[in-house]
């Protein structure tokens, strides 16, 4: 693979979390004989064979299958073996916590399902983010006086749902203006929330924060609750019902939950997990996104009505820069919301 | 120091198949049980490749091998077995990667049986010419 592109996609990966660049991007995509797609704040750009960031995708470096193979191998640190389970659900997750979706030719295994996926032709690497204080604005709607009321997160894909835990998790463990510092488990399935590399949390999650890292969701919410006695469980994309088991399993406890899924309200959480359950979630926060940011479109009670609701133009936005939140409220100055930052040795200003 | 190397492949074997981690961290576990100068060299490969993000790991791999292993006393074509431990590897499949390391023991473990049949033929030699050289001595004595 050409030396430069690969330096620049790795700089990117293993930059300083906290550094604009890192901040500035959200996707990098690979698609066997097309231009590398850089997904920004500030909309799509391209990537020159120098590994300088355009816009016109015609001047753009284009990748062979063989490039995004090696790539890949790059990746998994050439032990692709290493990540084999999470090879046949479709995505890796690497040091960092940044997931790195596979496409490419599926072999079935009539026993096992998918055995692997081999002739790899596309890779869309999603940045994972940090940004502390993203979850200030929420705190107050998810206590009930001290307790943490079982929360649920709906978004579509993209639109920050593991940020959003994540700030969540650290607040309730350390404590905040809402309550003290609570016990809290990660069941870390993706190892996203945490980005656990080699035991080690790569986030911030708080000091009184366990995490269960690339472990099944309804195994681990059982695990945690029988042996790390917590006040408080994050999980994150919830899929199927054995889950939603689980997390009535762990609500009969005692426990609290705060959970995302995807989807664009409540009432996809009902069609999906509500045939002859008992509701377990007493919060739904449904998040959006308006030009490119990560907004909050209202945050909902088990009946359905609505706590607090943020109108078409007044969205909860939030502003970050340097990896801290630095604003939440109403839409501000566009330049704000990325500040002057650089990628590819270009120097853009503004979001 | 082929049977040093036989006994960490065979380690590696198992240390892939217990822990599934990366070839890189395994070399650091299974770098514990060996001896010198195979110790330092897989020590030298964990080293690089945490250093460097985005080190290929079968280069870091051969350029310790050739590096630790020139003056042991292998041959370079034993060398040169060892360099290609992970050159044709990145198997998706953890069977596929412990099968490749098991061919490559394998190899190693023929080139043993061939020195040791090697050794074997040239201590008969020895043998016969020492009885020969004794029977020679007592004729002329005689």
């Amino acid at each position: 693979m050409n030396k430069e592109i690969l330096n620049v996609c790795m700089k990117y990966l293993t930059d300083n979390r906290k550094s604009q660049t890192c901040e500035a991007i959200r996707e990098i995509r690979m698609r066997a004989g097309r231009s590398i797609s850089i997904n920004t704040a500030r909309g799509e750009l391209f990537m020159d064979k120098d590994g300088n960031l355009i816009y016109n995708e015609e001047s753009g470096y284009r990748v062979n299958t063989s490039e995004i193979a090696e790539f890949f191998s790059y990746l998994c640190k050439n032990s692709a073996y290493a990540f084999e389970d999470e090879i046949r659900k479709g995505y890796v997750t690497i040091q960092g916590g940044h997931r790195v979706g596979i496409g490419g030719q599926v072999v079935m295994d009539y026993v096992k399902g998918v055995r692997t996926i081999k002739n790899i032709s596309s890779l869309n690497i999603r940045i994972s983010h940090e940004i502390k204080g993203v979850a200030d604005p929420l705190m107050q709607y998810i206590y009930d006086g001290v307790r943490v009321i079982n929360t649920l997160i709906i978004a579509p894909p993209g639109c920050g749902k593991t940020t959003l835990i994540r700030d969540m998790v650290r607040q309730i463990s350390d404590g905040n203006a809402y309550g003290r510092g609570r016990n809290v488990c990660i069941i870390d399935e993706r190892s996203e929330i945490a980005a656990t590399y080699m035991g080690v949390a790569s986030c911030d999650v708080g000091k009184r924060t366990d995490v269960l890292d690339a472990c099944p969701k309804h195994l681990g919410m059982l695990m945690a609750i029988r042996s790390l006695a917590p006040d408080v469980l994050a999980v994150d994309e919830l899929g199927d019902k054995s889950d939603m088991e689980a997390i009535e399993f762990a609500t009969c406890r005692g426990v609290s939950i705060i959970a995302t899924m995807h989807g664009r309200s409540s009432e996809d959480y009902r069609k999906k997990f509500m045939d002859n359950r008992m509701n377990c979630f007493e919060r739904f926060i449904i998040l959006g996104k308006k030009n490119g940011r990560l907004t909050v479109k209202g945050v909902y009670k088990d009946n359905g009505e609505c706590i607090t609701s943020f109108g078409e133009h007044n969205d909860t936005t939030w502003v970050y820069r340097d990896g801290n939140c630095i604003q939440t409220g109403s839409v501000c100055k566009d330049e704000d919301v990325m500040g002057n930052y650089q990628m590819g040795g270009v120097t853009y200003r503004g979001a | 120091m082929l049977w040093e190397i036989i006994k960490w492949e065979e380690l590696l074997t198992e240390e892939l198949k217990y822990r599934q981690d990366t070839l890189a961290r395994c070399c650091k576990n299974t770098s514990l049980y060996t001896k010198e100068p195979v110790n330092s060299m897989l020590a030298e490969i964990w080293e690089v490749c945490e250093e460097k993000s985005n080190a290929n790991f079968n280069e870091v791999f051969k350029t310790a091998v050739k590096k630790h292993l020139k003056g042991s006393g292998l041959k370079m074509k034993e060398i040169d077995i060892i360099a290609n431990l992970f050159s044709d590897t990145n198997f998706y499949d953890k069977e596929m990667q412990i099968n490749s390391i098991r061919y490559n023991t394998m190899l190693l473990k023929n080139v043993c049986a061939e020195i040791q049949k090697d050794v074997n033929e040239k201590a008969r030699l020895a043998l016969y010419l020492g009885v020969m050289s004794g029977i020679v001595t007592i004729i002329l004595l005689i």
